[in-house]
């Protein structure tokens, strides 16, 4: 599986190219969030939908190397459930 | 969407909220002037509050931190003015215009692809020590006090009882739109400012979100549910959607007062919940309205050029082929003339901006030139609302600004001098634009020291600008300012004199067929009134026939016509003629004489008596009148390049260019005469 390294911003501006890259993954998503370091309303709509789908097709979801800042911004979002499931799904 | 489709989308979308933070500054400006005459108006400070929240959060958005920063903590201050804590005062007033000017800095740094940028340490000091203060003035630095000193005495820290603000517990349904990030804005920063006033708790509703392969990624599928536990009030929570308007859904219910007696397993419903959607900003008008990049204005603004071109072409062709004006083809092209007409003015008015986005820039030129020439001014703006074709505004910024700096500089007194005269400290600027004969007047008036004639006189003839013994009129004297040469490097001042003379402002108004004139007495103060068209698109002008050649002169600068008789034009020198006028005469400058294809001037029959700005007046002479209307304007350079006796160029009904005359350029030729050379004919 491919690991997609996440770039500084994930913010309005990269959430078309991101959902390119998200819609070549196969075989699940591996994300590499170390360089992370904020995360839109957008791209973490991404985010949960590429969860979704992992879990709907059976597939793994995970982001290794998670920034604190990205982190914090994902649970600033609401989306703890991604950090306490990356890599169990 | 392609990549680049996107970016040009997110271009676009950052241009919009340079244009959002170019209308903030302007109201947070006009706002603070207003707030400076009545301090005591809260819903002031609230306007003032949003504009600087509304710059936050767009900054935000676009990763733009010093401006996020910088926004934040003079927002934190003015939180302070706004609960009351602090009261508004001449000196806060002070710190909040050099706070707007700072952002402005920022703000055209970000424009500028990023310059850098730093707010004045000293601006920054002055806002912490608001925050830090609870009295209404800004406590001195910390470092000059010495505390022991104080009275000889030492003092012992002593409790005192607060009373703690009450916790409150909201419940938040949050729904953002897609034309939310459309805008630029973010969720993200909603929650940012709701976590700042107390503790949130997010939980996000996923159930909507489609698959990856199904998910379109500028949609916004997701809604949120918060709990908020802060000390603040609901408006303060409110305030954070307000700015959002409709593209933002939230719902804020009030679940319980003084949580703390509260089971937290139990929400208490104390009030209704409130549609923050409905809400409104009393100070916000709802006014139709749709941005529109201006290229496509200007773009409409030719077009209907060409269609008046084209209308001028069918008229054309009726007169040659002998079509009568009352006849049934003739009755509907006088009814589309009229049409065209209508459309024209309107999309001129289109691109007409208040003369406001110019007076405002200049309050902050008024304020550091103030303080660079240690003068207090007092500025007085009117008739803002006064509209400009932005092609003129743009270019009257620049002399407006040199005007203003002068008339601080060397107009107004120091506050010593002026108590001394018995004036008050403070000097008074006053901007005024207004509307007079189709016409925008815009007035420069200061009551400082007035211009002085003798002085004037003196120096040009220092500089040789004029002849000793030459004598002149008041006005004549007080335009010699506007003579090349007159202000000298000498003269330059950190303010007002930076190689930049008065005529280089009169050419400046002059390539926007702006004139000016002067008004002063001295002790008491000067009046710069610039006269200005409405537009540069269209002139109205007479066509007239010199050597077989259509030509356009300028209607406001044509006093009379009359017939020439050649015989009563009197030879005054090598190639100088003079024609008698009322009581007096007129220099006389032949049409063929410019053109250069001289016949002679057998042909020459009819006399334009012409005046310019200095109400100088000469005879130009020409072969005849052909109609008098009003004609699109073609830069000449942009066409074809710079000729020197036309301003600009339009084209006929009969696809035929005729040139606009440039009549300073036929006054210049006049004075040339008189120094006895006749050069650079065209």
């Amino acid at each position: 599986m491919e690991v997609l390294i996440l770039p500084e911003f994930l913010d309005t501006r990269y959430a078309v190219p991101f959902s390119e890259l998200l819609k070549k993954q196969e075989g699940g998503f591996l994300l590499d969030g170390e360089s992370v370091r904020r995360v839109g309303g957008l791209c973490f709509q991404l985010l949960v939908s590429a969860f979704a789908t992992a879990q709907a097709l059976g597939t793994s979801f995970e982001i290794r190397n998670i920034s604190d800042e990205m982190k914090e911004n994902l649970a600033l979002l609401g989306g703890n459930f991604l950090l306490n499931m990356a890599g169990e799904a | 969407m392609s990549k680049a489709e996107f970016t040009d989308d997110m271009d676009a979308i950052r241009q919009i909220f340079f244009d959002e933070c170019d209308e903030q500054l302007a109201l947070l400006e006009e706002e603070l002037t207003i707030l400076g005459e009545e301090p005591e108006d809260g819903e002031k400070i609230n306007t003032i509050f949003r504009c600087v929240h509304s710059i936050k959060g767009g900054a935000a958005a676009f990763g733009m931190e010093e401006l996020v920063k910088f926004s934040h903590l003079f927002e934190s201050v003015l939180d302070l003015f706004r609960s009351g804590a602090l009261p508004v005062s001449t000196e806060s007033i002070a710190t909040f215009l050099k706070c707007k000017d700072a952002l402005f800095d920022i703000v055209a740094a970000f424009k500028n692809e990023g310059a850098a940028c730093e707010v004045a340490p000293e601006t920054v000091v002055e806002l912490e020590r608001y925050l830090h203060s609870g009295k209404g003035e800004p406590e001195p630095p910390i470092e000059n006090i010495e505390m022991d000193d104080i009275f000889g005495m030492a003092f012992a820290p002593v409790k005192i009882e607060i009373e703690a603000p009450i916790d409150q517990q909201f419940l938040i349904s949050l729904r953002v739109t897609t034309e939310f990030y459309e805008c630029g804005d973010d969720v993200r920063n909603i929650l940012l400012a709701l976590r700042e006033l107390g503790t949130l708790q997010v939980e996000v509703d996923t159930d909507v979100v489609p698959l990856i392969g199904d998910i379109s990624p500028e949609r916004s599928y997701l809604t949120w549910k918060l709990v908020l536990e802060t000390q603040k009030s609901r408006g303060d929570v409110e305030e954070i959607f307000e700015w959002s308007g409709e593209d933002l859904q939230a719902t804020v219910t009030l679940v319980a007062e003084n949580i703390e007696d509260v089971p937290a397993s139990l929400p208490v419903v104390v009030e209704e919940k409130r549609d923050i959607q409905i809400k409104k900003s009393p100070e916000r008008k709802d006014s139709a309205t749709v941005r529109v990049d201006i290229q496509r204005i200007d773009k409409l603004v030719d077009l209907i050029g060409e269609l008046v071109i084209n209308q001028g072409a069918i008229q054309s062709q009726m007169r040659r082929n002998k079509v009568h004006g009352d006849s049934v083809l003739g009755n509907v092209v006088t009814a589309q003339e009229q049409l065209i007409h209508e459309l024209q003015e309107n999309v001129i008015t289109m691109r007409a901006y208040p003369i406001k986005t110019v007076f405002q820039k200049l309050g902050r030129v008024v304020r550091e030139t103030a303080r660079l020439t240690g003068k207090q001014v007092r500025l007085v703006l009117e008739g803002e609302d006064t509209e400009v074709d932005r092609s003129i505004l743009e270019k009257l910024s620049d002399p407006l600004t040199h005007m203003v700096r002068n008339a601080i500089d060397h107009g107004i007194e120091s506050p010593q001098i002026r108590s001394h005269a018995g004036k008050e400290p403070e000097g008074l600027l006053r901007l005024r634009a207004f509307q007079r004969s189709g016409r925008i007047i815009v007035e420069i008036q200061d009551d400082g020291a007035g211009l002085d004639p003798d002085r004037i006189y003196e120096k040009a003839v220092e500089k040789k600008i004029i002849e000793r013994g030459q004598k002149l009129d008041r006005e004549e004297i007080y335009s010699l300012i506007f003579e090349p040469g007159f202000s000298t490097v000498a003269e330059v001042t950190d303010v007002s004199g930076r190689g930049v003379g008065m005529d280089v402002v009169k050419q400046s108004l002059q390539q926007i067929n702006g004139r000016i004139f002067i008004n002063s007495a001295k002790g008491k103060g000067t009046t710069f009134s610039i006269s200005l068209p409405f537009t540069l698109s269209v002139i109205e002008g007479i066509i007239f026939k010199a050597e077989g050649q259509d030509f356009v002169i300028p209607v406001n600068n044509v006093l009379e016509t009359i017939i020439f008789d050649a015989k009563k034009a009197f030879h005054v020198g090598e190639g100088k003629y003079g024609y008698p006028y009322r009581d007096g005469y007129l220099s006389v400058i032949y049409a063929s004489d410019i053109i250069g294809t001289s016949s002679g001037g057998i042909n020459q029959k009819i006399c334009f008596v012409i005046e310019n700005e200095n109400e100088e007046k000469l005879a130009f002479i020409v072969d005849k009148i052909i109609d008098h209307s009003r004609f699109v304007v073609k830069n000449l350079e942009d066409n074809y390049r710079k000729i020197a006796c036309f301003s600009t160029a339009t084209i006929l009904g009969d696809g035929n260019v005729a040139f606009i005359l440039d009549v300073e350029f036929l006054f210049g030729e006049v004075l040339k005469k008189r120094e006895g050379s006749l050069e650079e004919r065209v």
